[in-house]
């Protein structure tokens, strides 16, 4: 399973598409410094540019990688290779999931650092925030990631990565819906509201705008956020992993 | 040669194009509009503040020419507030650019941005309150908001120690310290925050004792016909037995004519 986790890492991160999107990354991250010249130094607006680039960014490479991690070793054949050894398909999708969860972190932790430095060179000193709220992006990646896992075990890329950009809308519509919906009340709101709780919420992992502004989150809202993540990794890896036993090559 | 005539012709055009595009474009930026607050909201995935912060980078270039009508600022400044209220450049810019546009009805809606910025912007930036309470005092020539706001100002954490010590001493003169005394008695009176009534007990010591100082120094002269050199002379010929503690932490001196004030930096 490290072995196919280590295989998929470095395909990751040979990928010269990565390291465009990561250099225009960089690029953006580096604009930050432009761009508090604008804000004529508030750091607020700095930190809001810096940590928006390195999630967009991030999110990114994040579907750019994942949509077609399982997807392109079938059409390659490659796969046929893998499962000839003693190894199961649980095992396959698990070490795809940790080898593109590596690549993805390294690239973001990249930016992160450029940020940092940023923040730094602006006189904000360590953004101990900033980094939490990387860290929270660092595990919306990884839901993503699996999330894109189980889509490239049965669709195309090319519907793996407008389902999960779609995903990536609503799931940070949700909060907002459900608050509108509460309005009209009734039925509707209801059926927002189940909603909000099953499809993947992701305003929780977004603190940015709090961060900015010296505002932080509880650790036990942290470990809340870390436990709904870890259970929705659970529930689409074992999906794809049964989607894929299933699966004829 | 011919080619390269032709290219020639040809680039002339991207330039002419190009000289119409700019034109047109500089046409069009009045009537640029934003997106509404719902439609950004909808599309930002969440990074209301990168947002907030984008527009602004556009929007404030607006501030200073604002002749033609303050509505669209308006409705641009309402969108950047409502995607992040706690963003405190926009207020403080706002509050110090929009009264100088010299236009009457503005100093309120100016004063009106620096109470809500006030109140809203974390962390707190003094420049809020500090430019809500000079328009206050210059404008609209109310010295008892304008007390309140410079209150705020100079107890802001960060705020330069010039600006603390102006904001603090606002009122400071001899001939407006009583107008001052009372202005915070008012204060005091008014206000049902605990906070408030505390700082404003202050501001009632602070000035008192000034009064009390320059009282003294009025006797001294008097008596020795000349004003004291220094404040402590009132304690060594036994006009008070010590100087009052300031309760901003001030030290009082001597300046020239017989007038008591605070120590300079």
């Amino acid at each position: 399973m490290l072995s196919i986790a280590k295989i998929t890492f470095r395909e990751a991160i040979r990928d010269r598409i990565l390291y465009t999107i990561l250099i225009f990354g960089i690029l953006f991250a580096l604009l930050t410094l432009f761009l508090a010249q604008l804000t004529v130094g508030d750091l607020a607006m700095v930190r809001s540019f810096g940590l928006a680039g390195i999630y967009i960014f991030g999110m990114i490479i994040t579907i750019f990688l994942g949509s077609s991690v399982v997807y392109r070793e079938i059409e390659k054949k490659t796969l046929y290779f893998v499962l000839s050894k003693p190894i199961s398909r649980g095992r396959v999708i698990v070490g795809k999931f940790l080898g593109l969860l590596f690549a993805v972190a390294l690239t973001t932790i990249c930016m992160a650092l450029i940020y940092l430095f940023i923040i730094a060179y602006e006189g904000g000193g360590i953004d101990v925030l900033g980094l939490v709220s990387i860290l929270l992006q660092i595990l919306e990646e990884t839901l993503f990631i699996a999330m894109l896992i189980l889509f490239s075990s049965f669709s195309t890329p090319l519907i793996s990565t407008i389902s999960s950009l779609l995903l990536l809308f609503v799931g940070h519509l949700l909060d907002t819906v459900v608050k509108s919906a509460e309005q009209i009340g009734g039925a509707i709101h209801q059926i927002f509201l189940y909603a909000s709780y099953i499809l993947p919420n992701l305003e929780k992992f977004n603190i940015r705008n709090l961060v900015i502004h010296d505002i932080g989150i509880s650790f036990e809202t942290l470990l809340v956020i870390i436990g709904y993540t870890i259970l929705y990794i659970f529930i689409f890896l074992i999906s794809a992993e049964a989607i894929f036993k299933k699966r004829e090559l | 040669m011919k080619k390269i005539f032709i290219i020639c012709i040809l680039l002339l055009g991207v330039v002419l194009l190009q000289k119409e595009y700019v034109f047109q474009k500089h046409k069009t930026f009045k009537s640029r509009v934003f997106a509404s607050e719902n439609l950004i909201k909808t599309f930002d995935l969440g990074l209301h503040s990168a947002a907030a912060s984008f527009m602004w980078i556009n929007t404030r270039g607006e501030l200073p020419f604002l002749s033609e009508g303050y509505q669209k600022f308006k409705n641009d400044f309402d969108v950047i507030n409502s995607l992040d209220a706690k963003l405190s450049t926009p207020y403080a810019y706002t509050v110090m650019v929009l009264p100088t546009t010299q236009y009457e009805d503005r100093f309120n809606e100016a004063t009106r941005i620096g109470g809500e910025g006030t109140q809203k912007a974390v962390p707190a930036n003094w420049k809020i309150p500090f430019y809500t309470a000079v328009t206050y005092h210059l404008y609209l020539k109310d010295s008892q908001k304008a007390a309140y706001y410079f209150d705020i100002a100079g107890h802001t954490e960060d705020v330069p120690d010039t600006i603390r010590r102006f904001s603090l001493n606002y009122g400071i003169y001899p001939t407006e310290r009583g107008k001052t005394i009372a202005i915070w008695k008012a204060i005091y009176k008014s206000s049902n925050e605990m906070s408030v009534k505390e700082r404003a007990e202050k501001y009632i010591i602070h000035f008192t004792i000034l009064d009390i100082l320059q009282k003294n120094v009025e006797i001294y002269k008097k008596t020795y016909g000349t004003y004291p050199s220094d404040i402590n002379d009132l304690i060594l010929k036994k006009f008070i037995s010590k100087i009052p503690e300031d309760p901003f932490g001030f030290t009082f001196q001597m300046y020239e004519g017989g007038v008591v004030g605070i120590r300079g930096e």
